[in-house]
This record gives C-alpha cells, structure tokens and sequence, in this order.
C-alpha cells in the first residue's frame, strides 16, 4: 500500500472479512468502513438526492421542498412520540415539549397542527401530508411514489449488512483488486469464485493447507504464491495428524510440509522461484539474532535507521535485544496449565509484561511520542506462545491501571495470529519453563514442547522493528533446540553490546520502588475526605 | 514474644507471597439507559442488498436515467452497471434507452400497494432494551434500595452519552443474537434487516460488584475483578467498564497521612501481645506485619482470639472472619449485649462503598440478636463530618463526634462492645506513598482487646453529636453511655 501511494493515487481495493482482524494499511479500505462511507455521504446529501427525484416525478420546487422537510424534518419527531407513548414510563414531560417541537415544525411548512394527540399510527403524520398535497394539482400516486423513495432512503441508511447478505458482494464485484483470508474469499455470498481474476498472490503461502490454497488459485489466470517454509507451517489437528502418521504410515515431518514448500522445492519452482535474503524490518542485532537462529546467516540486513527515536524510549529498553530472564526465579517462573483449555500460562511473565508496560507507562517522552506519531497503529506488540496466555494478558489489561494510551498502542496475540505482522517494539512472553526435559550440567533442562520446532520461534522472533523484549526462561533450553540456538546468538549480541538481560526476580522486586519514583507526589484521586 | 506469635499466629503458607489477595470489595453503579429500537427482520433470500434497492428506486420511479439511478445511490457508473447486470441476470430488470425498467417479473416481486419487492418476508418490531453508557453493552434494568442509589457511579464519557442513540444502533446489531434471536428462539434464517430508529428513553444505574484485588507482593498496584458479575466471555464485551472501574480505582489512591503512625501506635496499644513483633521502639513495622499477615493460613480458634488482617472486612476471608469472631464471643461472653454496636469509619472515599456493608450490619444484627437479645441490636455510624450518603443510608444511626483531639483518618473501628473489636489502620501499600488503601489490623474476641479498643473509641470520638438516632434521643444518649462505657 505505502509504494503504490508513492506512485498513484489510492488503489480500488476492498479488504472482506473480519475488521478487527486486519492491517491498519488496509482498514479505510475494509468493506464495513466503504460501506459506512457510503451510507454517511448518502445522509449528508440526502435533499438534494430526493429533489432529484421529485424532479423526476414532476413534482415542482415547492412541493419537493415541502415533502422532503415533513420526511426529515417532521417524521423522526413524531417516531421519537411514537416510541415514548408506547413506552412505560413518565415521559409526559419530553412528550409535551416535542408536541410543541411539531407545531412549530407544521407552522414552518404551512399546515395546520393536526388535532389528534394519538401517536399509536401514522394517521397525524398522514394529515400533515394530505394538507401538503392539497396545495398542489398533483396526482396522489406522484406523491406516494414520492414518499416510497424516502422510505426507501431511511431502509437504505438503516439497512444491516449480514455475512449472507451483505454491501460485500457489491464492492467485491466492483473493485479491481479483492483482499481477503483464502477460506474468507471463497464464501459463496461474495461470488468470487466464479469470477476469473487477471491475478491471484498468494500471501503466507506457506502457512496454507491444500485445501485453503485451492480457494484462491481456482479463481485466477496467473498465481504468485509468497512464502517462507521456515515460518509457521499449515495448521493441522495433532490427532489428525498422529491418525494419518500411524495409519497411512507417512513421517510427521511430510505431513506437516506445506504444498508451498513442495512446489518451491520441485523442478519447476526452482526453475520458476525467487529467494528474497535481504530483510528490512528488524533491526541489524535483531535481524542477525533470527539470521544465526534460523538461516544459517544468510539474511542481509537493510535497515539501520530505528523507525522510533531511541531518546523516546525508557532505559528499560536502551538496546534493541533485552532478555527478562526467569531462571532466578525458579518454579515460581514455570509454566501451569490452564484452566479451562489444554494451553499454557505462565503468571510470572505476565507480571514482567505488566512491568515493563508500567515502564513505557511512565516514561513521558514516550507518551510524547505515542500522541505525536501516526505512522504505527499499534507500535507495541505482545507476543504469547500460547492461547490462554495471550487471554490472561488481554484480561489483565484493562484492569492494569495503565494509561488509556498505552493500552491503546498494544495489540496482545499468539504467534499463530502474529505471522505477517510486525510491530515497532516487540515482548515475548515464551510460557514454556518447566523441569521436565532431561539432565544438562547436573541441572533438569526445559522440555520444549511444540517449541522444539524452530518454524513458530522464528516467527515470534522476527516480528520486532526496533526493540525486541524475550519474556522467559534463557539458559535452561536443551542443546539443540531453537531456543538455545536464539539463547547463544543472543549471547553474541550481548557480548558486542547490543543486548542485555534483566533478572526478572530482582526486576520485581525493583518494580514497586520504581513504580512510585514516577507517581506524582500530589493527590491525584479524591483521597482521604 | 514466642507467646505472642501463638497466641495470634497461624501456621505459614507455602508460596503465599506469589498468590492473589483481595482487598477490599466494593459497588459501583453503572450507568445506563432504556432505548426503544424499532427494528426489521427478515427471511435470508439470494437477491442482494444492493439490488433491492435498486429494484425499489426503479418501481417509484419508473424509467429513470441509469445515471440518475447511480447519482442517487452514490454509485459510479461501473458500480451501477454491476448492480444493474445482477439485477437482469436474475430476470427482473431491464435497460431501455438509458433508462432501467422493471421486467414483468420485476414488477410482479411488488404486491399492490406496497413499495417493497417479496423477495423474503420483513417483519417489524418495536422492543425496549436497556445498554450501559460505558461499553454499550446489553444491561437489565433492576430497582435499586435507597443505599444502592447512593454508591458511586462510574464516569462516562460525555461523548458517549450525547451520542449514545446513534451508537446503540452499532451496539444492537452486535449483540442481536443474544437480546433477540436467542430470547425469542427466532430461526437462524431470520437475519437483522434494519435498525430504523431508536429514542433515549429512561436512564437507570445497576450496580456492579468489584473486587480490589492486587499481587500479595504488590499490594500497591490493585486490578478490578468484575467476575462477580460477569463471565468472561460477557467481560470481553465490556472491557471499557474494565477500564472505567480500574480508573475509579486509580481515582481512589490515597497518600501516606501526616498521623498514620499514631494510627499505629493506637492499634499497638490496642493489641499490644499480638502485635509485639511489630512494634518496636516506638515505630510500627508495617512490611513485617503486612508479609506476616498474608503468610499465615490459620484462622480465628477458640484459643486463637486475635488474628491479623490484611484487607476490609468485606472481602469474602475477612467477612467470615468477622461473623466467626462474633459466634465464639457470643458463646464465651457473659456480661450482657450492649444496646448498640458501632463502626468508625477510615477517612477514605472508597469505604463502605458495597452492597456488603448493609448486608455486614444485618449479618451481626441477626447472629448477636438471634442468640442473646430479646430485642434489636442497633448499627451507629460515628462520623467527624457529615458522612456521605451512603454510609448515611447504611446505619441504624448516624452519630457525630464532637471530640476536640487528634482526628486519626487512618484508623476504622469496629466494635460490638463486650464482645469483638477490630481496628485497621488504611494507608497505602508497604513502600508505597500513594497508592488505593490497603488496611492492616487486627480482628479479637479477646476480652482485653476488646475493653481497649471500647477505651480508644471513646477517647477518639466521644462526645458525640446525635445526627439520626435510631431511638428516642434520649435512650440513644443513654445506649451510648452503657455501650462505650469503660
């Protein structure tokens, strides 16, 4: 979006699906939004939209003008009577004084108040414009035709879109370019799939089952499918999983491969494929950390310029890599299942993301910037590795006494959610610290888990811009792992003075004291009476 | 101090510095409004939004120019052509000249007399549904007793309330399923069609229950449990009240008083075995008694008269504390019940504010009453100014204190006399100089304990000023002198 502006005006695009769950590029573009758009201009020139009309049925100037006054004028007084006469209550008082509202209204266009005071039916509305008409040498059935295009105007401002019938069929089929998930792009209401689009891209490509990238590719002459396979693969059930490995005796590993990496792989995509190495996001310390964790060293790093002024960001984060280490605390910084899900929490690292939060929280320079920029929608992302942890920090949230500010400026979800997406600072809450993996150096090593699969840790990793914030256990993770891949190239950036580690015990203890250093002495509440 | 500790001590709990404590438990009142929302619902059908309209501007205005179709809906001309291309593809419309016409099956969509196509079948409806003004969130309305009126509200934003009838519209088609579909078992195939209008009717309040709750080794840092009233699920439509109630918290922080020590020193001498360990050479260690307090597992025994306390007495452990405390004394006690049984509020703007104090004054009225007077035990409130409403809707009696000594603002007494005494002391967290006030103290059935905090209460407030006695002044007067004499 940011290099077609660059060039050209605003694209002709429409994002379907779920709003809350799309980029901030693409949400002016979202069809909940063009279709409020549109209702908000159809309101603002709605009498110029019926005098056209009236022109059209031959109905002169005044008459128009009359009509359209009782119909947007006169007509929502008496449904707001309407609604209060029908309603328990004392509401005599508001009653009187919107009677009074439509005499006065009735004098302006020139009819008599009615006499009835029965707001049961239309029939004192209907007077007022039976007087109307009587001015005029019109036919009643001009006039009715008349009246049904304002009704139909207010349906048309009060119509509701549904997922079965809906303004997204209309703005799918008329826009150039169709955005949307592959499974959402292919429901039946929208008619897509019978459309033949000139091209078809296929983002996270890699991430998608056969079956999901059936949706897309069936509707376009020409397909580009953009992919990493060392980012999260397609998502399977682990039983339908364990059912196909033990019955059709395949290896988990083939199971898993998305149909993206086979094609990348085969004859033709080598021949027909392009590998991009150079990465613009992260940070150089950031970006080699997930370049020697995960590519071998291979990506080059092209952005070195931060996106938030460093002089904004509170100590807590001077350098781009900090790690909140949990080890000191011992079991207290382990894992527990949750309560109602088979996932993960971890309650000491939803503690550090509260601190650390509280840190930002109370750096003004900070806020300065949050109400300054507009570049990021959300520029603070937390990452959990697990459903129930990413709920327990949603949770959390709105009772945390943060400022209305901060809260504003982060976005808590999983990785799974997370792939794609990017944020100008990043914390990651690992979750995974146990003692349940097997003896290292006299000590119990941490049992991985899903997390003994390097495609979900480089994508957590890899969202951050700027600062990247690793919530959890650092010397524990069984050599061999990913995690203790990330732990060693993170050494490495430490010793060059691009990273440091926080102890998270010492942390909060600290917390409380540092805390206050920032409450204003003054009585901001009511305080004592 | 070996006795002391067994006197007043419990066994320690394991891990307890880690876990959640609660601190107090208070009410506030959501505001909220009555709306009468006039609404359609149809049957789905396969022609879509945008072509019935169509279809309606072509039947009131037969022959109109495509372009005057496409100026009246805000459409371009390719946006029309594609509305207009479903409509003939279908059978119902076709192009003349320019021009847009209904096809004999086009026409034959509309009864006469109507203006609408039968395309499904529209059904109006008028309901009342009550949001609140924080998150617009679907809320029941419920009559409210004169102390639930008098709670706190929680603030709304201007904003948001001047516009509350446009965005109800927003808010009824979010929560549709749950208002209307599920409470009228209306088929799935009946969807939304339209929110034609909606009127302000009256305004009401409910109250919401919320628990302070904070790390044990955070106390200074609390978060608003609202889980009383809401699960989960409801909590992930209504985070603004979330926020609304965790701001009313922050609003509600205190800072250190210049008397807190003297509070201390009052609780000390009140309860000078218990509290041995902690106060020494004249100064009360506040962070040994706040980690002893939350460590002990141990509760009110027959030969446990004293424990400690972290927290009002209207959280859930303090508030059975309190009623325990109550039938041991009762059962060991053998002077007679005083007439009267009093509480001295802190000078914080968040006490009594809960549905739990009224319910606190009748829980003591009824164990007190119902096991050794033959008549009503009367609550009196003892204020050093005119108390707020609700604590003046809360008791039997409102009583004033004339008292020309130092006002302690910290200190809460609790006392029924001859039997139990608790006496807290509200300031803000361990380490804390501003924080939402977390009370320490003690809660005894132990005679002694009991006969000072009787002699502190009377040194504290008395004389006192009749402000609304329960009884005839004069018995008041009198009730008084034979309750607090020492």
């Amino acid at each position: 979006m940011q290099l077609f502006r660059q060039e050209r005006d605003e694209p002709s695009i429409v994002r379907v699906g779920q709003e809350g769950a799309i980029s901030s590029d693409l949400r002016p573009f979202h069809s909940d939004r063009v279709e409020a758009s549109f209702k908000d201009k159809f309101r603002a020139e709605l009498r110029e939209r019926l005098e056209q009309v009236g022109a059209r049925l031959g109905l002169g100037a005044e008459l128009i003008t009359r009509l359209t006054f009782a119909e947007t004028t006169i007509r929502p007084v008496v449904d707001r009577l309407q609604h209060l006469t029908a309603a328990s209550g004392d509401f005599a008082g508001r009653a009187e004084a919107l009677c009074t509202t439509l005499a006065n209204l009735c004098g302006k266009v020139g009819v008599n108040t009615p006499e009835s005071r029965d707001w049961s039916d239309d029939q004192w509305y209907r007077d007022v414009l039976e007087q109307i008409g009587r001015d005029y040498d019109v036919s009643p059935d001009r006039i009715a035709r008349f009246l049904a295009v304002a009704k139909l105007s207010r349906d048309w401002l009060g119509s509701i879109s549904t997922r079965q019938r809906s303004f997204e069929s209309f703005l799918a089929g008329t826009r150039r370019i169709v955005a949307g998930t592959c499974v959402g792009l292919g429901r039946s209401s929208l008619g897509l799939t019978q459309n033949r689009f000139d091209l078809v891209v296929v983002d996270e490509a890699a991430r998608c089952t056969a079956s999901e990238l059936a949706v897309p590719m069936q509707s376009g002459r020409w397909i580009v499918l953009v992919g990493d396979q060392l980012q999260l693969e397609p998502h399977h059930r682990p039983d339908v999983v364990m059912a196909v490995e033990r019955q059709a005796q395949i290896a988990k590993r083939e199971i898993l491969k998305s149909d993206f990496e086979r094609v990348f792989k085969s004859k033709y995509g080598k021949a027909s494929g392009q590998t991009l190495l150079q990465q613009y996001r992260m940070l150089p310390a950031i970006g080699r950390v997930v370049s020697q964790a995960f590519y071998n060293g291979q990506l080059s790093h092209a952005r070195g310029e931060p996106v938030i002024p460093p002089s904004v960001l509170p100590p807590i984060v001077s350098t781009p890599l900090v790690w909140v280490a949990t080890d000191a605390l011992g079991a207290e910084g382990f894992q527990r299942p949750a309560a109602d899900s088979r996932s993960l929490v971890n309650e000491s690292e939803v503690d550090a993301v509260m601190a650390i939060l509280r840190d930002f929280d109370t750096h003004e320079p900070f806020h300065a910037w949050l109400q300054e920029q507009d570049r990021f929608q959300e520029p603070i992302g937390i990452i959990c590795t697990y459903a129930a942890q990413r709920e327990f920090i949603r949770r959390r949230l709105p009772a945390s006494g943060l400022t209305s500010r901060l809260r504003e400026n982060c976005k808590v979800d999983t990785v799974d959610s997370y792939q794609g997406k990017q944020n100008a600072i990043v914390i990651l809450s690992l979750v995974r610290n146990n003692s349940e993996g097997t003896f290292a150096r006299d000590a119990a090593t941490i049992r991985p888990g899903f997390m003994d699969r390097p495609n979900r840790i480089n994508v957590a990793l890899s969202r951050a811009m700027d600062r990247l914030v690793i919530i959890g256990a650092m010397d524990r993770w069984m050599s061999g792992t990913p995690m203790h891949a990330v732990s060693a190239a993170f050494r490495v950036e430490q010793a060059a003075g691009n990273a440091r580690v926080l102890n998270a015990a010492a942390m909060g203890a600290a917390r409380s004291s540092a805390a206050e250093k920032h409450v204003p002495r003054r009585h901001t509440g009511r305080g004592r009476r | 101090m070996n006795g002391a500790r067994a006197r007043s001590g419990h066994e320690p709990a394991r891990g307890d510095e880690e876990r959640e404590i609660e601190i107090d438990v208070i009410d506030v009142l959501l505001p909220c409004r009555n709306f009468a929302i006039t609404y359609k619902v149809a049957d789905l059908g396969k022609v879509s939004l945008t072509s019935e309209f169509l279809m309606r501007l072509v039947h009131s205005v037969e022959g109109i120019p495509e372009g005057e179709a496409a100026a009246y809906f805000g459409f371009s001309d390719s946006e029309i052509a594609f509305v207009v291309s479903d409509l003939e593809a279908l059978g119902y419309l076709e192009r003349r000249e320019g021009s847009l016409w209904l096809t004999l099956a086009g026409r034959e969509l509309f009864k006469p007399g109507s203006d609408t196509p039968e395309i499904y079948e529209v059904e109006r409806r008028s309901e009342r549904h009550g949001f609140d003004l924080i998150a617009l969130a679907p809320t029941e309305y419920s009559s409210l007793s004169p102390f639930d009126a008098a709670l706190p509200e929680l603030p709304s934003s201007p904003d948001r309330v001047a516009n509350a009838s446009h965005a109800v519209r927003m808010a009824f088609r979010r929560h549709f399923d749950s208002l209307v579909r599920r409470a009228t078992n209306a088929p799935l195939k009946q969807s939304l069609y339209s929110v034609d209008s909606v009127t302000a009717l009256n305004r009401y309040a409910t109250p919401v229950p919320v628990r302070v709750r904070a790390k044990a080794s955070l106390p200074g840092i609390v978060e608003p449990d609202l889980s009383e009233k809401w699960t989960r699920y409801d909590l992930d439509d209504r985070t603004d009240v979330v926020e609304s109630a965790a701001a009313f918290l922050k609003a509600c922080r205190i800072t250190s008083g210049s008397y807190d020590d003297v509070a201390f020193q009052e609780l000390a001498r009140v309860a000078p075995d218990a509290l041995a360990d902690y106060y020494k050479d004249g100064a009360f260690r506040r962070g040994s008694f706040y980690r002893e307090a939350i460590r002990r597992a141990g509760d009110l025994r027959a030969d446990r008269p004293t424990i400690l306390l972290v927290g009002t007495l209207f959280t859930d452990r303090n508030g059975g504390r309190l009623k325990r405390s109550i039938d041991y004394a009762v059962q060991r006690s053998e002077k007679s019940l005083a007439p009267l049984f009093f509480w001295h509020p802190p000078g914080v703007p968040s006490w009594g504010a809960t549905r739990r104090l009224p319910l606190s004054l009748d829980a003591v009225r009824e164990s007190v009453s119902s096991t050794e007077s033959l008549r009503r035990v009367n609550s009196v409130g003892i204020t050093h100014e005119r108390p707020p409403r609700h604590l003046d809707k809360a008791f039997d009696s409102i009583a004033m204190s004339q008292a020309r000594v130092l006002r302690l603002e910290s200190l809460e007494v609790f006392l029924i006399p001859d039997r139990v005494a608790a006496v807290l002391v509200h300031v803000p967290a361990t380490g804390s100089t501003e924080s939402y006030p977390v009370p320490l103290g003690i809660l005894s059935f132990d005679p002694d304990i009991v006969y000072r905090t009787t002699q502190l209460l009377s040194d504290l407030v008395l004389p006192l000023k009749v402000i609304r006695p329960a009884l005839d002044v004069d018995e008041f007067e009198d009730a008084i002198k034979a309750s607090l004499r020492t």
